[in-house]
């Protein structure tokens, strides 16, 4: 007996065991780190002779399972700030939908799939740096005896988040903030997420724990809360208009992925927040330095069907 | 009048005796059986295998071609701008088949023959036509076959049609195509040309068809003519997997 599958949409043929073990690892990450995966499934799916526009498709409709069963991991767990989620949603959209007609102006200008890649690079490179550096000195600090509990001097970004209007209490997170902050933000992740094609989980959580200052583990929840709703909005987006969500592969990811996102949130109810931070850092950079390779290295034929990354 | 029918009648006779004297010295050609008739592409398909056979003269070769329908392409062309490699134009290639394989009989190195005999290939190479806004490589057909033999759609096979002793001064001859997984729905064409004193004999063509059947067919379909209710369903299918998945892992001992 063969263990291979024909996915109907992808038109290839692909071995069972390896599409669900894919989807079992990404699910992992993604109830662990509270990111889509999309930023590393696609990729992968597209090293295994998927096409490009089929896997960016097909793994949306997938993490919609993953970030259904890790946010509802989460939300048993208390870590699902949903006030701050729907805020940062309202953004999203909105930038989602702007992003989309950016990219297409890109598009016609040519090469737009370089600068969707150099952004990538740029992002995962900054993201995951600073992550990376930030974490590395909490986790030193703590080592050291904390001598002076010194009163932090506010950063201009918290003064001028203070003077916006409609202050709200964020219970959940435990924070006080104005609307108008994770809905800006939530455009710019929306716009960002658009450009390259994935959930934005990636960009959303640096942007929660850091400019936010959101509690770590009520940012993975969240996230994935809004990484629920982008990917169902894309999914019924990319089926109508492109034709490209291959429902079988999304279908054996899920099956994985679903199963990897539950084990992943109880991994990261373990874990320490600056750890949990600094293995993601680590991912992130890992999968910016592979985009970097392939911008460098010369690829294996200088034709490519139109339409790829 | 009689007369002059009885002079169409023999011009008529005539030239048929000479039509059939011609016929009797071109080359024969070679019978030819393909299986199956139809390739399912169903829930396991993995490629599909293609039997080829028939019987020619013990003399001659036989080359067997499986091709398919013409396509139109639009491909990007890559080149390195600075440090980095990025698309750099766009070009058109048309005039070549979605699918071409080449079965080359044993025994023998036919590489340069066959360019000789303008099968293979080469002969793809002059049918091809390119069309794009900037300069086109002159290597654009060696570039396009690479991306083709990677695909597995394209591709020449040595010793791949094997022979065994035939009657009546014929011999057998038989290949089997392992046709990939990524071959395209669609009508394809199984050529087979003997070749007969080194040179290009009689050519049969055979057709088989490529066809999506069951669950991979109905799937085809409603991604198709049902967009919007294949993606709402989609969804709602990873919601529920998604929210199943997190019940089954609660009872099965939770996570508090």
């Amino acid at each position: 007996m063969h263990w291979n599958i024909y996915l109907p949409i992808a038109h290839a043929s692909l071995s069972l065991p390896l599409v669900v073990g894919l989807g079992l690892v990404v699910g992992l990450l993604s109830g662990l780190f509270g990111v889509g995966g999309g930023f590393l499934m696609t990729p992968l799916l597209i090293m295994f002779g998927i096409p490009p526009t089929v896997a960016a498709a097909s793994d949306s409709n997938q993490i919609v399972a993953a970030s259904a069963s890790g946010c509802f991991a989460h939300y048993r767990l208390g870590n699902v700030d949903f006030k701050m989620g729907i805020y940062l949603l309202i953004g999203g959209v909105v930038g989602g939908t702007g992003g989309v007609q950016l990219i297409k102006v890109l598009r016609q200008m040519g090469n737009a799939d370089f600068l969707i890649k150099i952004t990538y690079v740029l992002m995962l490179g900054f993201v995951g740096g600073y992550m990376f550096i930030e974490s590395l000195q909490a986790m030193r600090k703590k080592k050291t005896v904390e001598y002076v509990q010194a009163e932090p001097k506010e950063s201009l970004y918290a003064r001028m988040t203070k003077r916006l209007p409609y202050q709200t209490n964020f219970t959940k997170s435990g924070i006080v903030l104005s609307p108008v902050v994770p809905l800006f933000l939530g455009v710019l992740v929306g716009v960002l997420a658009a450009i390259m094609g994935v959930g934005g989980g990636f960009i959303m959580v640096p942007v929660m724990v850091y400019l936010l200052r959101m509690p770590m583990h009520v940012v993975v929840g969240t996230s994935l809360f809004q990484v629920l709703f982008t990917c169902i909005d894309v999914t019924i987006m990319q089926a109508y208009s492109n034709r490209t969500v291959d429902f079988v592969l999304a279908l054996l990811l899920l099956v994985g992925s679903t199963i990897g996102a539950q084990i992943g949130a109880r991994l990261s109810a373990k874990i320490k927040d600056d750890q949990l931070k600094i293995y993601l850092a680590i991912l992130v950079l890992l999968v910016m330095v592979k985009m970097l390779y392939g911008l460098v290295v010369p690829p294996h034929t200088l034709l490519a069907f139109h339409g790829g990354h | 009048m009689n007369r002059n029918y009885f002079k169409l009648i023999v011009i008529i006779c005539a030239s048929q005796m000479i039509r059939l004297g011609i016929a009797t010295a071109e080359p024969m050609p070679a019978s030819l059986v393909v299986t199956p008739k139809t390739v399912a592409v169903d829930t396991f398909f993995s490629g599909g295998k293609l039997s080829v056979s028939g019987d020619i003269p013990s003399a001659d070769d036989v080359i067997i071609e499986v091709t398919g329908k013409d396509s139109k392409n639009l491909f990007d062309l890559k080149g390195k701008m600075g440090p980095f490699w990025m698309t750099r134009g766009k070009v058109h290639i048309d005039n070549v088949p979605g699918l071409y394989i080449l079965l080359l009989p044993e025994g023998r190195d036919w590489g340069k023959k066959i360019k000789a005999l303008g099968i293979g290939f080469s002969r793809l190479k002059s049918r091809m036509t390119t069309s794009g806004p900037q300069d086109i490589p002159p290597e654009i057909f060696k570039m396009f076959i690479k991306l083709k033999k990677f695909q597995s759609l394209y591709g020449e096979l040595k010793d791949a049609v094997t022979y065994a002793p035939g009657s009546n001064d014929k011999k057998h001859f038989t290949a089997v195509l392992n046709l990939p997984s990524s071959i395209a729905q669609g009508d394809y064409t199984v050529r087979a040309t003997t070749i007969a004193n080194n040179d290009v004999g009689a050519v049969t063509t055979r057709e088989f068809s490529v066809e999506e059947v069951g669950f991979i067919k109905f799937v085809n379909h409603m991604a198709s003519d049902r967009r919007v209710l294949y993606g709402v369903s989609a969804v709602i299918i990873a919601l529920l997997a998604g929210l199943i998945m997190g019940v089954v892992f609660k009872q099965s001992g939770g996570s508090h």
